[in-house]
């Protein structure tokens, strides 16, 4: 019963996707132009990586607000010890090294909320303050300018899997990240449901005594899921980054909100631990197609923020009571 | 109760020792890529000037820290107070976000400062505090700031009708009388930006009946584009209007933290060849869009200059010897100024194309 | 007078007073990097005019943190009233038909109020009523007000402010305390005896401790809950009238970055931390710890970065101190010690 729960909760985000895609292609057609959906999953790669990871910690049943300060800093720290050491490797080398350095920063959050028994969201209030700032007291400079960037990072802005010209001229470029969107997911799924530890991540969403009775170090699990939530979030980082060309600290900030509103979306539920990848991805899939695609459909400037607040209202409101019809039933 | 004692007390001992390494950090920096070769050398025959006098107090306010955009104002701002022997604060939000700014604002005010240099973010936010600021005697010059009440001087580097004008000039001399364009500013109540946009249409119009303007117009004034505060939500903003303009020939990026975003998201659509960008900002930091092609010719200007001569106007007013047209503030781009009013503009813009490239990206 | 003073001290529980030295300390620490500006007149009336502005959207939080929820639609609901508000006593709205300024200033305050208590009935619908996520509700109507704020302004600024506000952000009573602060001050006592002496006040304490026993205990989850973003929703509408009154100009997307500062002040006084906890002294006096940090820090020449370190280390430090681990290691160095003196 609950595999066939799990399939509905699917499948109703998937439906409000595609309702809402048909709504949009009905008002304007070029919505469904090959350059616009290429330009939909390009949009989705930095949401869909930092969603997955703030996935795996709200299926522990915590919150954490400094993931965009990880990434942050993680990016910052490998991208002033490349140029440091004047190695300019490719850059899924680069990549890894952030997401290693974005889990350290995470490991100490979640190390302190399981230590001390405290709410993973208050703490991770205080530690985004001192994520986002703490290195930029010594340093001189707190950017990093396109000449230093690393070369073949800037590289994978403009390096695609897949690309095809479409009939007005316009050419659409899958870019490279859409990769390494796949693997995350991929790997994450995997070790969710297919390993012991896994498991015990998704027991201890549900409830933490029960995790320690059966067996399970909870705070290995808890390490463990606030790692892999630093990794995404690091990778996510450096590759928002590579697309930006240059280093600046409050660049990213912004982005922390439509991350949580994927994963929401995406059913993340942290009081029973709920959320699953297919879900995360859906979610971002709504979150990418609400939010770009208002100015082609030609509404005007200062009616997008309404537009947009409006229609995640009513998507929550469509999914939140589909999954009640369907836990009735 | 001892030792909670004895941990507060480690804890604020630690802060407090933290924020004074900060504050060592904070006011001597000044990066190795200064231009401007006049400043340096003016600063290291002044260094040996012995300290004399009551020293002033001056502090800048700027729109956020942490971009060498602005970090240049405290290079700047720090060379003129050794140079003047005064006591410089560079102050500013780590986001740009105006609640946050009036903030820095407020306390840049209880520094009591001399002279007071602002970047509003929003200038109608500001005008009503700068207004105690005037209060208490503090002389408030403003920076991008024109239309602004309670300011004593604005500078800006130019007059903001001929920097629109000359890239209504460029478009027309680079693309053709009959482009089509399209105007992006960062936010429309940015006053500097929206300043451009209107000249840059206003030109267009008169002079060159065959340009198309891309954006929206009403009431005889155009609404540009909103590119936002960086250059993601101007990527997506671009990626969405080119689609629905693919016949578009120019954009007019006014925010330089737009730019990038703005010709990433041509490139992407491999409309790079006949999509091209008329660009604000630093050479530096869009320097790989210049060399592909996609930029086809900016602007910009140093902002530490502008700081220079902010404190320069305000040390010549407090000290009587008043400011006038064709002055000299001692720095380039403002040996020769124009006063107009409250408004003093220098004439400190900078052309960047491919062939000086490499020059411009050694001065910011 | 002083035994009533001694048995309320010895009331107090340990939290203030660990705040209250905490604040003390930092007063002197970092006032002593820069006394003459820190100490100042002026600054005093600077800081105390920000920390009105924070403390009031904190206590619009902190109505929704005890008893459950988050609420991140504070300052779009403040934007959104201040203008409809403003719009009145600028006689942008109603013009013609309301010429006298008294008139449009009362009426524009009692319109500013209404928008955000029904601004809060629209939150509590979603969220008490149909039982949606807190979290990406007030997001997206944060989004919802905001944009409606934006049709109305059309992206532009209001400028001007009548009179009376602008006294309120700028004036002082008696030369010396600024208005604000007084304001700051009637709100927080407000907010004290509701959630002191209020059945009200209870029942949000018991619905953020435990829902379920709220329920059995007769009351109604849904009229608690919505009671609580009605009065979120009424101090977000002051928190924008303060606002207001300090850059005598209305913007739809001013503030973003109060809605994090107040998290950080409800936080340090003790909300969240165990669950329908958090008293109004206590977020008090943590909202005047984090002002002088703030305008202390950046009087001492520091850049803002430091001060975000920080009020993050205090929090987490603050954090741990309270934790049963933490307090029994002090315990064992206590007694241990007590051996030795022995």
């Amino acid at each position: 019963m609950k595999k066939a729960l799990k399939i509905n909760d699917l499948t109703i985000r998937l439906a409000l996707f595609f309702l809402i895609l048909i709504v949009f292609a009905c008002i304007e057609p070029a919505v469904l132009s090959a350059s616009n959906i290429v330009s939909m999953i390009n949009d989705s790669i930095f949401n869909g990586i930092a969603a997955l990871g703030m996935m795996v910690i709200m299926v522990t049943g915590n919150f954490d607000l400094s993931s965009m300060s990880i990434g942050m800093v993680a990016s910052f720290v490998t991208l002033k010890f490349y140029s440091l050491i004047g190695y300019d490797g490719d850059f899924f080398t680069m990549f890894l090294i952030a997401g290693v350095i974005g889990a350290f920063f995470a490991m100490i959050n979640g190390f302190l909320a399981q230590k001390y028994r405290l709410s993973g969201f208050v703490v991770s209030i205080g530690t985004n303050l001192i994520f986002g700032s703490f290195f930029f007291i010594f340093m001189k400079s707190s950017y990093i300018k396109e000449a230093l960037m690393p070369k073949r990072l800037l590289n994978v802005r403009t390096t695609a899997v897949f690309s095809i010209k479409t009939a007005s001229g316009i050419m659409a470029n899958i870019n490279i990240g859409i990769v390494v969107l796949i693997i995350t997911a991929v790997l994450l799924w995997l070790l969710l449901n297919k390993t012991q530890i896994g498991r015990g991540i998704y027991a201890i969403g549900g409830d933490a005594q029960a995790v320690e009775r059966v067996g399970y170090s909870s705070m290995k699990i808890t390490l463990l899921a606030y790692a892999l939530f630093g990794a995404c979030a690091g990778i996510a980082g450096i590759y928002f980054y590579s697309n930006a060309g240059t280093f600046e600290p409050a660049m990213i900030a912004d982005k922390g909100a439509d991350v949580i509103a994927s994963a929401i979306f995406g059913g993340c539920n942290m009081q029973d631990g709920k959320g699953t990848v297919g879900g995360i991805l859906a979610g971002v899939a709504i979150i990418t197609i609400i939010k770009g695609n208002l100015i082609l459909l030609g509404v005007p400037s200062y009616y997008i923020t309404f537009v947009v607040g409006t229609m995640i209202l009513l998507g929550v409101l469509f999914s939140t009571l589909g999954e009640k019809h369907f836990r009735k039933a | 109760m001892k030792k909670l004692v004895t941990w507060t007390l480690a804890c604020c001992m630690t802060a407090g020792v933290l924020a004074a390494c900060g504050n060592g950090g904070g006011e001597t920096t000044k990066s190795g890529e200064t231009a401007a070769a006049s400043t340096e050398a003016k600063a290291e025959s002044k260094a040996e000037k012995e300290p004399e006098g009551e020293q002033i107090v001056v502090a800048t306010v700027v729109k956020a820290i942490g971009s060498n955009w602005f970090d240049s104002m405290d290079w700047e701002g720090t060379a003129w107070a050794e140079e003047n022997q005064a006591e410089h604060h560079y102050i500013g939000p780590t986001s740009m976000d105006s609640a946050a700014q009036l903030q820095c604002i407020s306390d840049a005010i209880a520094l009591q400062p001399d002279i007071l240099t602002v970047v509003p973010i929003a200038a109608d936010a500001c005008d009503a505090l700068l207004k105690q600021a005037q209060d208490q005697g503090t002389l408030v010059v403003t920076h991008e700031g024109t239309g602004l009440l309670n300011n004593d001087y604005n500078v800006d580097a130019f007059d903001n009708n001929s920097f629109g004008e000359n890239f209504a000039r460029k478009a027309a001399e680079l693309l053709g009388e009959d482009c089509k364009y399209a105007c992006m500013v960062g936010t429309l109540t940015t006053p500097a930006h929206m300043a451009w946009s209107e000249a840059f249409y206003k030109y267009a119009n008169e002079n060159y009946s065959d340009m198309v303007c891309a954006n929206d117009i009403s009431d005889g004034g155009i609404m540009p584009l909103e590119g936002g505060a960086n250059a993601d939500t101007a990527y997506s903003v671009t990626k969405q209007f080119l689609q629905a303009n693919p016949d578009l020939d120019v954009f007019y990026v006014c925010s330089s933290s737009n730019v990038t975003g703005v010709a990433r998201a041509i490139e992407e659509l491999g409309m790079a060849d006949s999509v091209k960008v008329l660009a604000v900002g630093t050479a530096s930091g869009q320097k790989s869009y210049y060399e592909s092609g996609t930029i086809i010719y900016g602007a910009f200007w140093y902002p530490g200059a502008a700081q220079y001569a902010c404190y320069e106007v305000g040390k010549r007013v407090i000290s009587g010897e008043g400011i006038k047209t064709g002055d000299d503030l001692g720095i380039d781009g403002y040996h020769d100024i124009t006063v107009d009013g409250k408004n003093i503009y220098g004439s400190a813009w900078l052309d960047v194309t491919l062939d000086n490239l490499e020059e411009m990206c050694n001065i910011l | 007078m002083k035994e009533t003073l001694k048995k309320y001290l010895k009331n107090c529980d340990k939290r203030t007073i660990s705040l209250l030295f905490i604040t003390v300390l930092l007063i002197l620490v970092i006032g002593s990097m820069n006394p003459k500006s820190f100490f100042s007149v002026y600054n005093f009336k600077s800081m105390s005019r920000q920390l009105a502005e924070i403390g009031i959207y904190g206590l619009a939080l902190f109505t929704i943190v005890i008893s459950g929820g988050l609420n991140l639609s504070i300052v779009a609901i403040a934007n959104l009233s201040a203008i409809c508000g403003g719009c009145i006593m600028q006689g942008l709205i109603l013009g013609d038909v309301i010429t006298d300024p008294f008139m449009r200033l009362i009426l524009g305050i009692l319109v500013s109020l209404t928008v955000g208590v029904l601004s809060g009935v629209i939150n509590g619908y979603f969220v008490a009523g149909l039982g949606l996520t807190a979290v990406l509700v007030t997001s997206a109507t944060s989004q919802l007000f905001q944009g409606i704020a934006l049709v109305i302004t059309k992206g532009s600024a209001i400028v001007g402010a009548p009179e009376a506000i602008i006294k309120l952000g700028s004036g002082d009573l008696w030369g010396n305390v600024p208005y604000l602060m007084l304001l700051a001050v009637i709100c927080y006592g407000i907010t004290h005896f509701v959630f002191e002496y209020t059945s009200y006040g209870e029942q949000c304490r018991l619905l953020g401790a435990n829902a379920t026993a709220n329920r059995y205990s007769g009351n109604s989850n849904f009229r608690t809950l919505m009671k609580s973003y009605m009065l979120s929703g009424f101090f977000s509408a002051v928190g924008g009238l303060v606002s207001y009154s300090r850059m005598c100009a209305l913007r739809s997307d001013y503030g973003n970055s109060l809605t994090s500062t107040a998290m950080l002040v409800i936080l340090m006084g003790g909300a969240w931390i165990v669950a329908g906890g958090g008293k109004i002294i206590n977020i008090f006096i943590a909202l005047l710890s984090i002002q002088v940090i703030s305008s202390g820090l950046t009087l001492a020449g520091t850049s803002n970065f430091t001060r975000n370190t920080i009020w993050g280390l205090l929090l987490v430090g603050i954090l741990l101190l309270g934790t049963p681990q933490i307090k029994e290691k002090f315990m064992k160095l206590r007694s241990r010690r007590r051996q030795y003196k022995v």
